[in-house]
């Protein structure tokens, strides 16, 4: 399921190909999943990702405007994300998504640069509106 | 002794002048009286007095000259006459004083063995390091044999009516005196409490059944009112003579006993806080689980409440129950988030956490437990172990979590291959240990998956030791994982970000 849901959203972005991408990464298929729906009522196009190393790995990073991240997540976490993409010489905005919010880990990765630290459940007209100032 | 003449010598050497006058005015009456009779046979008078001295050698310096004596006052007296009834009489005289000196020697050697072991006894008695007293308890021992029963009321009575023979220094200091001299002629009973009483009246009942030695722990007060726990034994010699003579010992247990009480509390206290935290973490973990469902739940609604307006704008119906979706999500939210906060108010602290102490201490917590099962702990951390920020409690939950699941991960390995080992030092900049076992490893089970919640391989397990471990870890900023060791058992390892304040800790 996941994986065809990714083959859509990479279809529905490739007939959009004139907009810039956003990045959900996320292992919880329901949230990236829901996010997704979210940004494309918004029009907003989007691709998912499990894994901070599958978004990587992908390359041509310079497509997407925005990064959307969970934190806690197997291999390479958000904060190793944040940090690999600084490393590539990406500097969209970064959102960091996280269920089991901390303060020392929020003061770590807003210095670092993050968009924004938001905690789940998301609000959801909040988190558009969010993205909605990120991507410009 | 030898310059110095004192008051003895003086008394033994006017003793032993006395001796030789009366030799010498046996020797006259020997020699001058007209008396037919066996005048030397008095000789063994002399003996007997020198023999009071309790000096071998005098005994015998004695008789030879009691004997030269005699055999002189026969010389003087019958020349060398052909042999007589003069010469029977000396023979007499002469076995007379080499019998008494035999005998006295040998009542000299036997009382010298005896205070040899009197000696000895008072030596063991004075210098053994333990409190002993010696007491007479005939006054019980009478009234017990009378049919009285051992009640406290006759243990009162019986113990105001018992004497403290002997005592060496332990006793005193024991009870809180200056010099054992105030106990001995004395008796204990003001330092007794109901708790002693009830012990003593224990202590006769058995002793009357010959049921020695007995060992009993009671409480005394001091003289200066301390109480102080104590294991009395109590012996009877074989010549007791009616408990006029029983031997007590005692130890002092008082400190053992406040340390395995501060033990006791103390294991109390930790398996209290880890149960309040595991509630803790519990509430923590299940809220992070149930908001990621939750999230996507209300995030679809939301979503779907949009779509609603764009593609279908005449479905009142649905986008009501949408509406409803979402309000009810934010509930479920709202309630979760209130458990969050709940779970928080032990609010985790942050404080430089010390590891190598902590990972020692947590060891030795486990010890006592560990030896039973028959498990070795082997911990091996760097001499350089770092601070860590966080929750001390919290971490010490991690460590004893994963080194008891060790301990039952090897249940069925062969006892003598139970080793738990904890290595600890900085790899890459952060802090790592790890905790292995030599169990059956993970078998076709993915090391990741024993951190979800509820997965267990216990029968009577709840499935959220790891899980909890896990999010405690990365509440602190770091990582625990899990993998396969050498020797085929599983290897826990947690890397933490070491303080920045290390330096200054440090400095």
């Amino acid at each position: 399921m996941t994986g065809r849901g990714a083959h859509q959203a990479r279809i529905r972005s490739s007939n959009l190909s004139h907009h810039p991408l956003v990045a959900i990464v996320d292992d919880d298929p329901g949230v990236s999943g829901s996010i997704a729906s979210l940004l494309r009522s918004a029009g907003l196009a989007s691709e998912r990702f499990s894994y901070g190393g599958d978004l990587v790995d992908r390359g041509a990073l310079a497509e997407f405007c925005c990064v959307i991240s969970d934190l806690h997540m197997e291999g390479m976490d958000g904060k190793a994300l944040q940090l690999e993409l600084i490393r590539l010489g990406w500097a969209g905005p970064f959102i960091v998504i996280t269920a089991f919010p901390n303060d020392s880990e929020r003061e770590q990765m807003m210095s670092k640069g993050a968009y924004a630290f938001v905690t789940k459940p998301i609000d959801p007209d909040g988190f558009l509106d969010l993205v909605e100032k990120a991507v410009g | 002794m030898g310059i110095g003449a004192g008051p003895d010598d003086w008394r033994i050497a006017m003793r032993l002048g006395m001796a030789m006058l009366l030799a010498l005015g046996i020797f006259a009456l020997d020699v001058l009286s007209p008396l037919q009779g066996a005048v030397a046979v008095l000789y063994v008078v002399v003996i007997l007095l020198v023999a009071r001295e309790q000096r071998r050698s005098l005994v015998v310096f004695f008789a030879v000259l009691c004997a030269t004596m005699a055999m002189a006052g026969y010389l003087v007296s019958h020349g060398l006459d052909a042999i007589g009834s003069p010469t029977m009489r000396l023979g007499v005289s002469l076995v007379a004083i080499a019998i008494t000196a035999a005998l006295s020697a040998r009542q000299i050697t036997a009382a010298e063995a005896r205070h040899h072991s009197d000696e000895r006894y008072r030596l063991i008695f004075d210098a053994s390091g333990f409190p002993i007293w010696e007491s007479d308890w005939s006054p019980a021992y009478k009234l017990l044999r009378a049919g009285e029963t051992p009640t406290l009321e006759l243990v009162q009575r019986a113990g105001s009516a018992a004497i403290i023979r002997n005592a060496n220094q332990e006793v005193a200091r024991l009870f809180g005196y200056a010099d054992r001299s105030e106990l001995v002629g004395a008796n204990i009973i003001e330092h007794h409490t109901i708790s002693a009483e009830a012990a003593q009246a224990r202590i006769f009942e058995r002793l009357l059944r010959g049921d020695v030695p007995i060992e009993e722990e009671m409480q005394f007060r001091t003289t200066s009112g301390e109480l102080i726990d104590v294991v009395l034994r109590v012996t009877l010699p074989q010549d007791h003579n009616g408990w006029s003579r029983v031997l007590v010992t005692a130890l002092d247990v008082t400190q053992r006993n406040r340390d395995q009480a501060r033990l006791a509390e103390s294991q109390a206290e930790l398996t209290h806080m880890s149960r309040v935290t595991t509630l803790g973490q519990l509430a923590a973990s299940i809220a992070h689980e149930v908001n990621q469902p939750l999230s996507a739940i209300i995030t679809y609604a939301k979503s779907g409440q949009r779509w609603l307006k764009r593609e279908a704008q005449d479905a009142p119906e649905t986008a009501d129950c949408l509406d409803h979706i979402v309000i009810n999500g934010k509930r479920a939210a709202d309630v979760i988030a209130r458990i969050r906060d709940l779970a928080r108010n032990g609010d985790p602290r942050r404080e430089a956490v010390r590891m190598a102490p902590l990972i020692e201490e947590t060891a030795e917590l486990l010890q006592r437990d560990m030896i039973a099962s028959g498990v070795r702990i082997n911990v091996a951390l760097a001499t350089d172990m770092p601070s860590v920020l966080g929750d001390h409690v919290q971490l010490q939950q991690v460590l004893l979590n994963l080194m008891m699941n060790a301990q039952q991960a090897m249940a069925s390995t062969p006892t003598p291959d139970r080793e738990l080992r904890i290595d600890g030092g900085v790899r890459d900049g952060v802090l790592v240990v790890e905790v292995s076992d030599c169990g059956a490893g993970f078998g076709d089970t993915e090391p990741e998956d024993f951190f979800r919640p509820f997965f267990t391989t216990k029968r009577d397990g709840m499935g959220m030791g790891l899980s909890i471990c896990r999010s405690i870890i990365e509440q602190h900023g770091g990582k625990l994982t899990a993998s396969g060791n050498e020797k085929g058992g599983a290897s826990f390892t947690f890397r933490l970000p070491i303080t920045e304040d290390e330096g200054r800790i440090a400095a």
